[in-house]
This record gives structure tokens, C-alpha cells and sequence, in this order.
């Protein structure tokens, strides 16, 4: 069988465009075609410009950095003057640049007398006060990083600059609260909680959460101050940040409100719960502090997260209480994560030795051989707190075993060097 | 007659004006989305230049991220790769290695290289996966911790390292991928930035071919040599400088490279972690994570970040290539129909209304149509109602659009990160752009639709992943040129396929019989590589013979465990690899299978070839490799019997 196309009628719809192009059409593909080649021209020209525009840079650059870097590290650390001023008037505009560049590589790995030598280089270039009149007339990101470039330089501005030009969104707070770490200021800590805190905070990046931490480590009283008058008007996100800060902060912070610390285990977000006890594992110093938490209600936590970071914390505080409680509740956790880390806490406190007893039915808990629990009931011995502790007391030796071995061929190393 | 033909015409014209159709409405998606890529790269290169002052390494607020490594028959390469990464910038890392049953000595590697010892305890967690035979921490390092478990495939080995770490983030990473020491701190910026709401961020993979490789770190980008990585480059420059960009600011990423992506630990673990039934994890894992938060009405973000770079080793040969290819689009097919409940509706926001019914429309669907099209077009011009100067124009500017968007790839790179330096290689992967069109394009539409055919027949292997491995300075290592695709499926026969032992018999039955299963695989290998005397036995127990398993006779090769069998044929170069096996006579005329490209070296007038389709054979069916003779149109079946003098058919 075969068809003959001469005898096929067309169907009427495909006819006028399959068979011969209506003028619109065509001019409308004419048109597409011109369109799409001017585009194609377009886009190779750009690329192939970009492309050799980037490898003439290269090339000028990269031996320009060279002799920048070296001689650079020759004023740095080869002579009592530097003579910055003088160098730098000497430099084209792409060394300038260049050097701008390398600058802000060192200046972000010197610390003390190095890093303000080169701070004053920094002022030989101009870029203190281009960054304040960044800060002052530029867009969003000509103020981050100008801001970036003042903490480098470690040079705060006037705060009223900050306070107007640099409060639009966290990232911008932080960058400004940096710049006040950075420099030392003696309101460093009152004025960069302000900066980070004031008027309906959002949550923060890594930079952010950082940053408040750093200024609060200077002096935490304006942190707990603010913390305690708002916490309850934020969002989850802030408070879970504010708590993780205060896990952290190694400060004494004296007589400061921290009942809400205490207050947060009661947040319907299971996240805030978590963060609180993480941070309460800080305080276990504080009596009055530990006397506002119920112990025997920790078990009673829905969320085996949140469970888990209790056992943590009471870990964290290390007392007799402390561990008895753990023992209480994790030795009936129904959640396998939650019962290692109550078992790791344990471990960390009584050492491997010790394992946990406790009645169960039909069953009793023994320190088994090498310290391993064990249960003496055969029905129960696939009791789960056994396996969480075995887990644990392993994973501890080999944590000893990396630290030792570290350790010695840390001491070998110095053996050799000493 | 004339009816027929009224018929014939009108379908060819019907579908003429729906392939237009088509390809206006998919072109113009296209554009729109690389459109949105380059507003999105302006704001990643704005992001990334803004280097915060402070030292991540101090900082005790960044998150722990476990890389997790799936490893499978990974011996060659697998204590370089966990160096390498035990090398990367991070401040709070572990590294997860899964053995997944390597039937290597990749376990034995790493115990021997970094000082592993059994850690003496159950796992205390329900995992979800195969079962864990052992977990080992080093005594060096104690950020290393090594996973043993029978081998249950890459989502499998994934889903154990999930479960077994503790830290917030994990990062998927495959064995032969080489990370930039940096790339972690840079792939994690999503989630520095936005803690609470990132749940997963992907980076950019590139082509590593002919790039020179030290340390497990590349330290000379160069564009490939040849043309087939060359387009590849282009291509994975467009994915993700352009397609994966513009979909990440439309927020409907959904797609994180498997090579390359870190995700929250407990949103993974809340959806069960990776599938075991797919065979594109990556993808599937994405697009579960999008439906899942938004049914739950959690607020969330999944990122791609483009400058952190993975490298990985991409085909140098149409055949792996094909493999590779048909992998990814039956994965897609899997994925896309397992989302269905997905599609338009507003409770997935734009992933459910915009971005899977167009990935489904133009990744899916575009290149069944576009073969189907170029089927179409030689009959509708024999029929005489092609329109050739139209049918011309549509091409030129299908071709030309194809062309731009490929460009826009390029032009990103180079406006953006510029990683090819050199303008002349810029010049050529420009020149890839246009050549792509002429027989790539093509050929990849054939692709598609042969991964349509085996996705439809149930086909769930990942296909033999031939690499020649990363060498120092440019030059292939030897070494490590039988590193396979990470954490492959085991019963997807990702087997090792390294060049010195490219002559053996193991390595010629693996090419030859495209991805049959690993055990039969295995079995082969002994035979071959073992060199103890033995010949096919006709026995009903099939646990007589070497390995677990035989050769049955079927005429539906649906009964083994494999995905195709082996047919007699009288050229070899009918089946799905080069060559077959044909009966020769030894020394002492006993009778043996033999490999060979050419049957006339052999007795009869043929040979056993590879092939999935037992209609291509003389007979009525063929031989597959099972475990149970039963699946078998007979009694018994034929199983290799070491040492055997007397016994059924060769």
C-alpha cells in the first residue's frame, strides 16, 4: 500500500501555513531571524570582548602583584617606616588597585601591630575616607563595603552616620555593629547591640549572630538588658539566635536578667525550647537560675530534639542532680537519638565505667564487662538505653584515642622543634 | 486510499502545527528563564564579592557539615578522595564514607590508610537501609568515620551516612569528585545567610576533563581536547549558569546535583531520606524536600550557589555517554510521574504551577518531539505538503535559538567567574554551541527516546560508567582509571572498567553487555580472570556452580535478574556491545565460549551476543542470568563449573 501525495486533498487548516507563507507570516519570521541574529552577533562580541578584556587584565595584573606583594612585605616588615605615603604616590592606578586587593587579604589575617601598620596604609590610600562617603551618598552595596573596609582598617565612623545610613536590613546592622567591634570603641557593646537590636530586629546570618556575640562577649549587660525587655516580641528565627549567643558567651555577666531564658522552654516553637536549654547548659553555676527548671518534666517534651539538648545541658552542668535526672529520663526515652546523647552526657560525666541502672521490668541493669551495660533478663536484652551506651562509651574512646595520638605527635612536633 | 491519505496528511499537518506550537511556547520559556539567570548571577557575583570581615575558623557559630561519601568498588581512587576532602576549608567538618558493599578492596584501602578500628557497638538507630555490617573511626583523624553495609545502591549509602551523623548539614559528594578547597565554605553561604529557612544549596559541577589535577585539587583548568567533552562543558555551563540560575530566582530550584549538595540533616530524614526505587536520587530527594515543606506550610529556600565548584570526570565516547543519558531520562521520567499530585497546584508554588510542568514540557517531553519531528518531516515532504522554505526558516531559527541560549551559557562563565581563561578556548565553546545542532542534538533525541523504552520496561540499572580518572599535570593516571561512578548501584553493574585491563575477558563482557547485573557480572569476572579450567554444566540447581546464580533459557528476558541476555546471532555487532561470544575449539579440542568481535573465528555460523531484545536473536529467546532456574522456559539451566571435564554444552 502507498500513498500518492498528488491524489491527497489537505486539509484546509494545514494548508496556509505548511504550503505556502502568508506574508505576515513570513515577514513575521524575517523578522524573528534578523532579531535573533543581531542577538547572536550581540552575545558573541560581548563574550569574546569580556574574554580578552579579562586576559589583558590578567596579564597586566598578575606580574604587578608580584613586585606589589613583595615589596609590600618589605615595608611591612623590613624597615622601621614603612613610608606609606611615599609609596603610594608613587603607584598607577591599576597598582592601586592591586594593592587595595592584597590589602584586604592581609588585613584580614594580621592581628595587632602588623594589622595597624597596614591600617595605616590603608589611610595613605584614601580608603577610610572613600568609605565614609560611601557610607554617607553610596547605594547598598557601596555601604557594605565600605562598612567592611572600616572594620579591616579598624576606624569607626561618627554613629549618627551609622545609626541613619546603615540600619535598612540585618546584614547592614551587623556590618556597622562589626565596624564598632572592630575598632575597639569604648561603646562598642551599647551602641552594637543598639545598631543590631533596636526597632523590630529581623533574624541574622552567621556574620550577624557573630557579630552580636563578639559585642556582647565586650560587655553583656546591654545584650541581657535588651534581650530581657523584648524577647517575647520576636520572631522564633531572633530568639533561637539571642539563646545561641548566650550558649556561647563566656563573659559574667553578674546580676542580669535571664529569666527568660528559662522562659523560653515554654515556646511552642520546638527550635526556641532546644535553643534555651542549650543555653541554660551555660548557667548551671546559677542556683536561682536552675531552681525556675523542673527536672522531672523534661521527659514530658514531646519533640526528642528538644529532649536530647535537655540531656545535653544537664551534661553541660555536670552534678550529681544533673546526671541523676538525666538517668531518670533518658533510660526511658522512647527516641534512639535522644537516649545517645543522654548516654554521651553520662559517658562525658562518669566516664565509661559507670553505666546507668535502673529497674525495668522483668530485667535489671548491671555494668556489664569493660564497663558496658547489660541487662540480666534475657526478654530485655534488646532494652535500647544498653545500645545507646555501648554507642556512646565506644565513640568516646575513640574520641580519647584521635585526642592522644594528636596530642602526641603534637609533643613529638615540638620534640623536634624544641 | 484517498481517505488513508486525508488521514496520514491530516496528523502529519496536526502535528506539524503542535511541534510549532511547541517549540515557540518552550523557546520562549527558555529565554525568559535564562533571562532571570543573568539577573540572578549579577546578584550572586554581588553576594560573593561581599566578603564579610570575619575569620569563619573562629567563629563558633557556623554549622557542622558531614560530607557523605558513597563508595562503591572505589579502591583505587577512595583514600585520595577522603585526603583530598580531609583537606578542605572548613571549620566544623566529618567525613561519612559508605562502603556499599564493594566487592573491591575499598574497605581495606581505608582501614590501611587511615588507621580504622571497628567501633565495638550496634548502631543504636533504625537506619534506613540495607544492614550496617560494621562501622569504623580512625584512630588519625576524628573527624572520619567509615560505614560498611551490604550494598543497597547510592540512595541507600546516602541514606546511611544521613542517619548515621549528627552534625546540621550534610553534603552529598561522590568519591571521584574533586571539591575546590574552598567550595564548602562557599556552597554553605545560603545557609549562613539565612539560617532558619535554607534546606538545601547546590553547586556548580564542571567538566574536568583534561584539567590538571594535583592533590586532589584542580590546578589548571583546560577545555577537553576533544570534541565530546567539549560540548559537555558547554552544556553544563548552560544547565548551571543559565537553567539551574533563572530557576533558582524563580525560587523553584529542583535540581542539586548529587555530585554536589548539602542539605539540612532532619528535613531529609523527616522525608525518609533518598529513595531506593530511583535511579536519579538527586533529583527526586529535591523535588520530595519542596513538596513536603510546602505541605507542612514551613517557609524555606533551596539555593544555587555558582561559584563553588565540584569537578567531575564526564564520557569521552558516545557509548558511556548514551548510558549516562538514558540514566538521567529515565530518572527524570520516575521523578517527574512521582510528583504528578504536584503539578498546578498553588500549594507548591511555583514549582507546582510554573517550574515542573515546564521542566515536564521541555526536558521530558522536548526531545520526544523533537524526534519525533525530525520522523515526520521526511514524510510529510514525500506527501508534498512540507513547505521547505518554511520548514528552513523554523529551522534556522530552532538552531538559532538553541545557539543563543547555549551562548548565554557561555557568556555568563565569562562574564561572571571566567574560569577558561584563554580566549581561544572561549572561542571554542562557542564554536560547541553551533556544532551541537548538526548530529548531537540528534542523537540525543534518540537517547531520549531509547531511555523512554527502558523506562517503560521497568529498567532500573545505572549503566557501566567507564572514567579514566584524574592523572597529575594533565595526564591520565593509570591508577586511578578504574574508578567507577560513585556509590552505583550494585545491581546496575557499575563496574570497574580500567585500562590495563581493557583486553581481559571482564572488561570486554561488561562493555558488551551494557549494564547486566552485578553478580552475574562478578561470576563472569572469575571466569575470565581466574583462569581455572571449567565449562557450562546443564544442572538443575543453579547453586552448584560458581557464583549464585545460571543461565536459564527464556523468551522474556524480564525472568533474570539483568536487563537483557544473551541471543544467538551471526554478527556480533547486532548486540549492544562490539562483540560476542562464539564456540572455539582449544588446544586440546575441547569446546569453549570465546570472546570475539568476529564470529567466523568460532564454530556454527554465529555467536552469543548482548542485547535486551530476544526477538534480535536467531531463536525464539535467549539466555539470562538468574538465581532461580525456575524463571526458565525449561527444568534447569546452565551454570560454569570449575574444573568440570564432562558436562552439558559449552
Amino acid at each position: 500500500m502507498s500513498v500518492d501525495p498528488s491524489s491527497v486533498p489537505l486539509p484546509p487548516f494545514s494548508s496556509p501555513v505548511l504550503l505556502s507563507l502568508p506574508g505576515p507570516l513570513s515577514r513575521g519570521l524575517a523578522l524573528a531571524a534578523v532579531v535573533l541574529g543581531s542577538l547572536l552577533l550581540a552575545v558573541v562580541i560581548v563574550t569574546v570582548g569580556y574574554s580578552l578584556r579579562a586576559a589583558r587584565s590578567r596579564r597586566r595584573r598578575t606580574p604587578a602583584r608580584e613586585t606589589l606583594r613583595s615589596e609590600l612585605l618589605d615595608r611591612l616588615y623590613g624597615r622601621d617606616d614603612p613610608a606609606w605615603d611615599e609609596w603610594v604616590a608613587g603607584l598607577s592606578a591599576l597598582e592601586r588597585d592591586e594593592l587595595e586587593s592584597l590589602l584586604d587579604v592581609y588585613l584580614r589575617e594580621l592581628e595587632g601591630g602588623d594589622a595597624d601598620l597596614l591600617a595605616e596604609l590603608g589611610t595613605a590610600l584614601g580608603i577610610d575616607e572613600r568609605a565614609r562617603r560611601e557610607i554617607a551618598d553610596g547605594g547598598y552595596w557601596d555601604r557594605l563595603h565600605a562598612l567592611v573596609w572600616l572594620a579591616l582598617l579598624r576606624d569607626a565612623p561618627d554613629r549618627d552616620l551609622l545609626e541613619t545610613r546603615c540600619t535598612d536590613t540585618s546584614r547592614e546592622r551587623a556590618a556597622a555593629a562589626r565596624v564598632l567591634y572592630a575598632a575597639g570603641t569604648d561603646d562598642c557593646a551599647t551602641a552594637g547591640v543598639d545598631l543590631l537590636l533596636r526597632d523590630d530586629p529581623r533574624s541574622f546570618s552567621v556574620f550577624g549572630v557573630d557579630t552580636l556575640y563578639r559585642v556582647a562577649e565586650r560587655d553583656p549587660t546591654p545584650f541581657f538588658e535588651r534581650v530581657a525587655a523584648d524577647f517575647d516580641e520576636w520572631e522564633p528565627s531572633l530568639q533561637r539566635q539571642a539563646l545561641l549567643v548566650v550558649r556561647h558567651l563566656t563573659t559574667v555577666v553578674g546580676g542580669a536578667d535571664r529569666s527568660w531564658i528559662v522562659g523560653a522552654l515554654s515556646s511552642p516553637d520546638p527550635s526556641v525550647r532546644s535553643a534555651a536549654w542549650r543555653a541554660l547548659g551555660a548557667y548551671g553555676w546559677d542556683r536561682g537560675l536552675r531552681d525556675g527548671v523542673d527536672l522531672s518534666a523534661i521527659g514530658e517534651d514531646p519533640v526528642p530534639s528538644v529532649r536530647a539538648n535537655a540531656y545535653r545541658a544537664l551534661g553541660a552542668w555536670g552534678d550529681g542532680e544533673a546526671t541523676a535526672a538525666i538517668e531518670s529520663a533518658a533510660t526511658t526515652d522512647p527516641d534512639a537519638r535522644a537516649q545517645v546523647a543522654a548516654a554521651e552526657t553520662l559517658v562525658a560525666n562518669r566516664g565509661t565505667d559507670d553505666p546507668p541502672s535502673r529497674r525495668v521490668p522483668g530485667s535489671e541493669w548491671v555494668a556489664g564487662p569493660e564497663g558496658v551495660a547489660s541487662v540480666t533478663d534475657e526478654s530485655a536484652e534488646t532494652e535500647p538505653f544498653g545500645a545507646a551506651w555501648a554507642w556512646a562509651t565506644e565513640h568516646a574512646r575513640f574520641d580519647r584515642l584521635a585526642r592522644d595520638i594528636s596530642a602526641e605527635r603534637e609533643r613529638l612536633h615540638e620534640e623536634v622543634r624544641g | 486510499m484517498t481517505t488513508l491519505g486525508s488521514v496520514a496528511t491530516a496528523v502529519i499537518a496536526g502535528s506539524g502545527f503542535f511541534i510549532v506550537t511547541y517549540y515557540l511556547l518552550i523557546n520562549a520559556g527558555y529565554l525568559l528563564i535564562h533571562a532571570l539567570a543573568l539577573l540572578q548571577l549579577r546578584d550572586n557575583v554581588r553576594e560573593s564579592a561581599w566578603k564579610p570581615s570575619f575569620r569563619a575558623f573562629d567563629s563558633p557559630f557556623y554549622p557542622g557539615v558531614a560530607m557523605v561519601v558513597p563508595a562503591y568498588n572505589e579502591a583505587t581512587t577512595i583514600v585520595e578522595s577522603v585526603r583530598s576532602m580531609l583537606a578542605l576549608n572548613y571549620p566544623d567538618q566529618e567525613i561519612v564514607v559508605v562502603n556499599d558493599g564493594s566487592s573491591d578492596a575499598t574497605l581495606d584501602r581505608l582501614v590501611e590508610a587511615f588507621g580504622l578500628r571497628p567501633v565495638d557497638a550496634e548502631v543504636p538507630y533504625d537506619v534506613p537501609s540495607e544492614p550496617i555490617r560494621g562501622v569504623y573511626r580512625s584512630a588519625i583523624h576524628e573527624d572520619l568515620l567509615v560505614v560498611d553495609k551490604e550494598n543497597g545502591g547510592k540512595s541507600d549509602a546516602l541514606n546511611a551516612g544521613v542517619w548515621l551523623t549528627e552534625q546540621e548539614l550534610f553534603c552529598a559528594v561522590d568519591a571521584d569528585t574533586l571539591i575546590d578547597r574552598d567550595a564548602l565554605l562557599d556552597v554553605v553561604a545560603p545557609f549562613l545567610e539565612e539560617p532558619s529557612r535554607t534546606v538545601a544549596s547546590g553547586g556548580t559541577i564542571r567538566v574536568a576533563n583534561d584539567c590538571v589535577v594535583q592533590d586532589g585539587q584542580v590546578k589548571e583548568v583546560n577545555l577537553p581536547k576533544t570534541g565530546l567533552p567539549g560540548v559537555q562543558v558547554m552544556e553544563y555551563l548552560r544547565a548551571f549558569y543559565s537553567g539551574r540560575l533563572g530557576l533558582a530566582r524563580l525560587k523553584g530550584l529542583i535540581l542539586i546535583s548529587g555530585a554536589f549538595g548539602v542539605f539540612r540533616t532532619d528535613r531529609v530524614r523527616e522525608i525518609g531520606g533518598y529513595r531506593h526505587d530511583t535511579i536519579t536520587e538527586d533529583f527526586d530527594v529535591v523535588v520530595r524536600l519542596h513538596e513536603h515543606l510546602s505541605d507542612a506550610d514551613i517557609d524555606y529556600r533551596i539555593e544555587f550557589v555558582p561559584e563553588p565548584v565540584a569537578w567531575t570526570e564526564v564520557p569521552d565516547n558516545l557509548r558511556t555517554l548514551g548510558r549516562q543519558r538514558r540514566r538521567w531520562y529515565r530518572g527524570m521520567i520516575e521523578t517527574v510521574f512521582a510528583s504528578r499530585r504536584m503539578f498546578f497546584r498553588r500549594r507548591y508554588g511555583r514549582v507546582g504551577t510554573v517550574v515542573l510542568p515546564f521542566f515536564t514540557a521541555a526536558e521530558a517531553l522536548g526531545p520526544l518531539i523533537e524526534g519525533l519531528g525530525y520522523v515526520l518531516l521526511p514524510i510529510a515532504w514525500y506527501l508534498g505538503i512540507l513547505n521547505v522554505e518554511f520548514f528552513l526558516a523554523f529551522l534556522l531559527l530552532t538552531v538559532g535559538v538553541g545557539v543563543f541560549l547555549s551562548w548565554f551559557g557561555v557568556f555568563s562563565e565569562v562574564w561572571s567567574y571566567n574560569r577558561y581563561e584563554s580566549p581561544r578556548d572561549v572561542l571554542r565553546l562557542l564554536w560547541y554551541g553551533v556544532l551541537e545542532n548538526f548530529g548531537y542534538r540528534q542523537w540525543k533525541t534518540i537517547v531520549a527516546w531509547h531511555g523512554l523504552i527502558e523506562y517503560l520496561r521497568g529498567d532500573q540499572s545505572w549503566g557501566v560508567m567507564e572514567r579514566r580518572g584524574f592523572g597529575s599535570e594533565g595526564e591520565t593516571s593509570a591508577a586511578a582509571a578504574a574508578a567507577p561512578v560513585a556509590g552505583a548501584r550494585g545491581d546496575g553493574a557499575e563496574t570497574v572498567a580500567d585500562d590495563s585491563a581493557a583486553t581481559s575477558g571482564f572488561v570486554w563482557i561488561d562493555w558488551l553487555s551494557e549494564a547486566p547485573d552485578t553478580d552475574g557480572i562478578r561470576w563472569l569476572d572469575r571466569v575470565a580472570s581466574d583462569g581455572a579450567p571449567g565449562r557450562f554444566v546443564s544442572v538443575a540447581d543453579p547453586a552448584v556452580g560458581v557464583g549464585d546464580g545460571g543461565f536459564v533459557w527464556t523468551r522474556d528476558f524480564a525472568d533474570g535478574v539483568g536487563d537483557g541476555g544473551f541471543v544467538w546471532m551471526t554478527d556480533p555487532s547486532d548486540g549492544a556491545g562490539d562483540g560476542g561470544f562464539a564456540i572455539a575449539s582449544d588446544g586440546d579440542g575441547v569446546l569453549r565460549l570465546v570472546e570475539t568481535a568476529d564470529f567466523t573465528d568460532g564454530l556454527g555460523d554465529g555467536g552469543f551476543v548482548w542485547t535486551t531484545d530476544p526477538d534480535l536473536g536467531a531463536g525464539d529467546g535467549g539466555f539470562v542470568w538468574t538465581r532461580d532456574f525456575a524463571e526458565g522456559t525449561g527444568d534447569g539451566g546452565f551454570v560454569w563449573l570449575v574444573g568440570a571435564a564432562t558436562g552439558g554444552d559449552n
